[in-house]
């Protein structure tokens, strides 16, 4: 997979803890940890909505594509 | 109403009809029983000779009688077994339709008892000829109806291996 998922980095940027974020949009904080780890199959544009309305940013902000070889 | 609630409503029905299944079943052995012992001391005092293999055929012709109607009363074990697994909220479980599958198959094995298997030893046991077919309509239906109960319980089955299947990829989307 070459999606990177940089949420850990935004958190950081908004001074902003995982578990609160997990509280303002409405998902649990395993399901936050496994989308910060990019251990999940998809995210739903419900989900990114919400983190971008949270921590004010842009989509590929969480999101990053690296040309990778499998 | 939900499907947990219909069957929390119709399951004591069903296991009733169970009870009185296995009730009437057992009754009608013990009664016919009774009757054929009584019609064996009848003949044993007018002088005839009977066997321990007479005694014996009588007894198992009683229990090859009574076979259908315990295949039969099975599959309503079977479908209160699916009832309760419905109350219990296993609607999705791939279990849940194997038991479908058995109410099927107790509904076949009756046909196929009715139609072949009773006629058939019953001539055996009386010793007269090899082969019997009662082709009637009520096994028929039945038998019919159990085969089609199998196929719906594989189509269940599959649907719900699907289902899982989704709900698993479902569950890894955040």
């Amino acid at each position: 997979m070459a999606i990177i998922v940089r949420l850990d980095v935004m958190l950081a940027m908004r001074k902003m803890r995982a578990k609160d974020l997990a509280a303002e949009i409405g998902i649990t904080e395993a399901n936050l940890s496994l989308l910060r780890t990019a251990k999940v199959k998809g995210v739903r544009f419900e989900t990114l909505d919400a983190i971008c309305r949270q921590l004010k940013c842009q989509p590929g902000d969480l999101l990053e594509f690296v040309d990778v070889e499998d | 109403m939900s499907v947990a609630a219909e069957a929390r409503k119709l399951r004591p029905w069903v296991f009733a009809l169970f009870v009185l299944a296995v009730v009437l079943v057992v009754s009608e052995i013990a009664v016919n029983g009774i009757a054929g012992t009584a019609k064996l001391k009848a003949l044993r005092e007018a002088g005839a000779d009977l066997s321990l293999m007479t005694q014996l055929d009588a007894f198992l012709s009683q229990i090859l009688r009574a076979a259908p109607a315990i295949a039969l009363t099975s599959a309503l074990w079977y479908a209160q077994n699916y009832l309760g697994r419905l109350e219990r909220g296993d609607l999705w479980a791939a279990s849940t339709a194997l038991l479908v599958d058995e109410v099927g198959r107790a509904l076949t094995w009756t046909s196929v008892l009715m139609l072949a298997v009773v006629p058939t030893l019953g001539l055996w046991l009386d010793g007269r000829g090899p082969f019997q077919i009662d082709l009637e309509a009520l096994p028929v239906v039945l038998g019919g109806l159990g085969l089609a109960l199998i196929v719906v319980s594989r189509g269940l089955g599959a649907a719900l291996t699907a289902a899982e299947a989704l709900k698993s990829e479902h569950d890894q989307i955040v």
